[in-house]
């Protein structure tokens, strides 16, 4: 016997851990010593999107009968028919991971069930679902085992089919990062019961296009990035995440309303959004890097109200496409004492834009004591440009390197 | 704790000494148990590594021993020089590397090697060529085997 087939299954399984599951799976060919070895393999990454373009319901004909052979077997359900006879046989004493990537010619929703719950029974650590589908009712329902796993450390559900359906009572007590794309929810509160599951949770990622509305409380939570589509309909969402660090919201729905808690750990944040900003500034005062991006701006939403100061912002990044953005600009600039780098991208608007010949603004400390690095992208010009960019100039002692680019 | 106890001799399979850091050589699960054993002395015998392969075993241990915990950049650094480290070992080396790692119980440089493999043969014939491995079924059983495992041989 040739030397590498002289080492222990479990070495030869490490090998093929590294191999994508497929090419590993195709080792059984090799030779008889590793014939189904691939099945002490504990990560699977499984992929089948043969057949998406036909969205019709494949499922309807009668291709499983159980005498017709996987030769003549059309090639869309080749993986399933070797997934519902194989999986169940898998011999790690652990699953670290499945990763699932099917369409609904490629998987009906028993299929993707029976898989997760035969991972769910090895100790799993980490399941990505990914199902796509452009319409239909949504129908795959998880094991509820799936909510009390207590090996599970990283959960990864996209998919409209998919209907997160969680128990009454459920644990995940390992579960640190959670990912969830435009899935179904069957119920009003769903994700919130999931995530009060969820008692050491860290990082969340939630697409958000939802007929039910949106509570995000989490004690635990360092970072979270919320995306919320423009036909989002439904709205009063609600963030609870005190020791939050991280956040990137992007939300381009015309308007909205967010009730946000404050979150005093939070360092950086990333805030995409149509107009509204005001909601968000209030809750996230002790960041050190800002980037915020608005794209309407009804300059009276957009204020914060007074008395609001970032006393650690450092580093701003302020991109804005409507007239009147050197209004909120300098706001910003006299309640961010520290700030070192201003990054300023403006978009293009039609008109001139706000006037400051006959305004007469107080200088911000910031400008007096620590702006050193100045950046300007989209310069076209325009008055309400060159107004503040002199107002700039005249007041910003420290400044070392402005840049200005058309 | 004196000098002399700060190091440790490793001896190979061919009577090869090498003085090392005991920080070093204690990443080998296998030896540290073997220290813990107090029936050891100073010198421990590895009966299944060669010179030539526990020269190497300790140089990853060395520069494992150095960066471990430090920041980002280094982790990134320890990255490249592992990738250096297995680019250009032949097979025989990178097999002996196994069971070396495997041997001498560390995890890490077990996945590196195993890695390394892994990435030399992306198909199937890379597997007989690179690693020698012979096919022992009948074209009955290959055929069989083939048809249980349609899906894999898909395109």
């Amino acid at each position: 016997m040739d030397r590498i087939s002289g080492l222990s299954d479990e070495t030869l399984a490490k090998i093929l851990s590294f191999l994508p599951t497929k090419v590993a799976v195709s080792t059984s060919i090799l030779s008889k010593r590793w014939d189904r070895l691939w099945l002490l393999v504990p990560n699977l990454d499984f992929k089948d999107f043969n057949g998406f373009e036909d969205d019709e319901d494949i499922f309807s004909c009668s291709d499983d009968e159980e005498d017709t052979t996987d030769i003549n077997r059309s090639k869309t359900s080749r993986l399933r028919y070797y997934l519902n006879k194989n999986l169940p046989l898998h011999k790690a004493p652990t699953i670290d991971s499945l990763r699932l990537s099917f369409c609904r010619r490629s998987a009906r929703h028993e299929d993707i069930e029976e898989w997760v719950g035969v991972a769910v029974s090895r100790c799993l650590r980490e399941l990505s679902i990914y199902y796509s589908s452009l319409s239909g009712d949504p129908d795959i329902v998880l094991p509820s085992s799936l909510y009390t796993c207590k090996s599970l450390v990283t959960m990864k559900l996209e998919g409209i089919l998919i209907l997160v359906d969680v128990p009454r009572k459920g644990r995940l007590p390992s579960l640190k990062t959670l990912q969830i794309r435009n899935v179904t929810y069957s119920k009003k509160n769903t994700l919130q019961r999931l995530l009060s599951f969820c008692p050491v949770l860290e990082d969340l990622a939630i697409e958000h296009d939802s007929r039910y509305g949106l509570a995000i409380i989490s004690p635990s939570l360092q970072r979270l990035s919320l995306r919320v589509d423009r036909d989002c309909r439904s709205d009063g969402y609600v963030i609870d995440t005190p020791s939050l660090k991280h956040l990137i919201v992007t939300d381009r729905r015309i308007s909205f309303s967010y009730s946000i808690k404050h979150m005093p750990k939070l360092e950086e944040a990333k805030i995409v959004v149509e107009d509204g900003l005001s909601q968000f500034l209030e809750s996230i005062t002790s960041v050190k890097r800002l980037s915020l991006t608005v794209f309407q701006n009804n300059h009276e939403e957009s204020m914060y109200r007074a008395g609001i100061v970032f006393d650690h912002l450092e580093h701003l990044k302020f991109s804005i496409c409507v007239s009147y953005w050197s209004k909120l600009l300098v706001r910003l600039l006299n309640d961010a004492p520290k700030l070192r780098v201003l990054n300023l991208s403006v978009g293009h608007f039609w008109n001139e834009g706000f006037s400051w010949s006959n305004e007469r603004s107080s200088v911000p400390k910031c400008l007096l004591k620590s702006l050193e690095t100045f950046k300007f992208a989209g310069y076209k010009g325009k008055l309400e440009e060159r107004d503040f960019l002199s107002f700039l100039f005249k007041n910003a002692c420290c400044l070392k390197s402005p840049s200005i680019l058309s | 704790m004196s000098k002399s106890e700060k190091k440790i001799v490793l001896k190979s399979l061919d009577n090869e000494a090498f003085e090392v850091e005991k920080a070093v050589a204690l990443q080998s699960q296998t030896i540290w148990v073997m220290c813990e054993d107090k029936c050891v002395g100073n010198e421990i015998p590895l009966e299944n590594v060669t010179g030539q392969i526990l020269a190497k075993v300790i140089d990853y241990c060395k520069k494992h021993a150095v960066v471990d915990g430090d920041g980002d950049e280094s982790s990134e650094e320890l990255k490249n020089w592992d990738t250096e480290f297995t680019k250009n070992m032949d097979q025989s080396t990178l097999f002996n590397m196994i069971l070396a790692a495997n041997y001498l119980n560390i995890k890490s440089l077990l996945n590196l090697t195993c890695q390394a493999v892994a990435d030399k043969t992306k198909t199937i014939d890379e597997f007989h060529t690179f690693l020698n491995i012979e096919n022992n079924f009948t074209p009955e059983e290959e055929a069989q085997i083939c048809q249980e495992n349609l899906w894999a041989f898909d395109d």
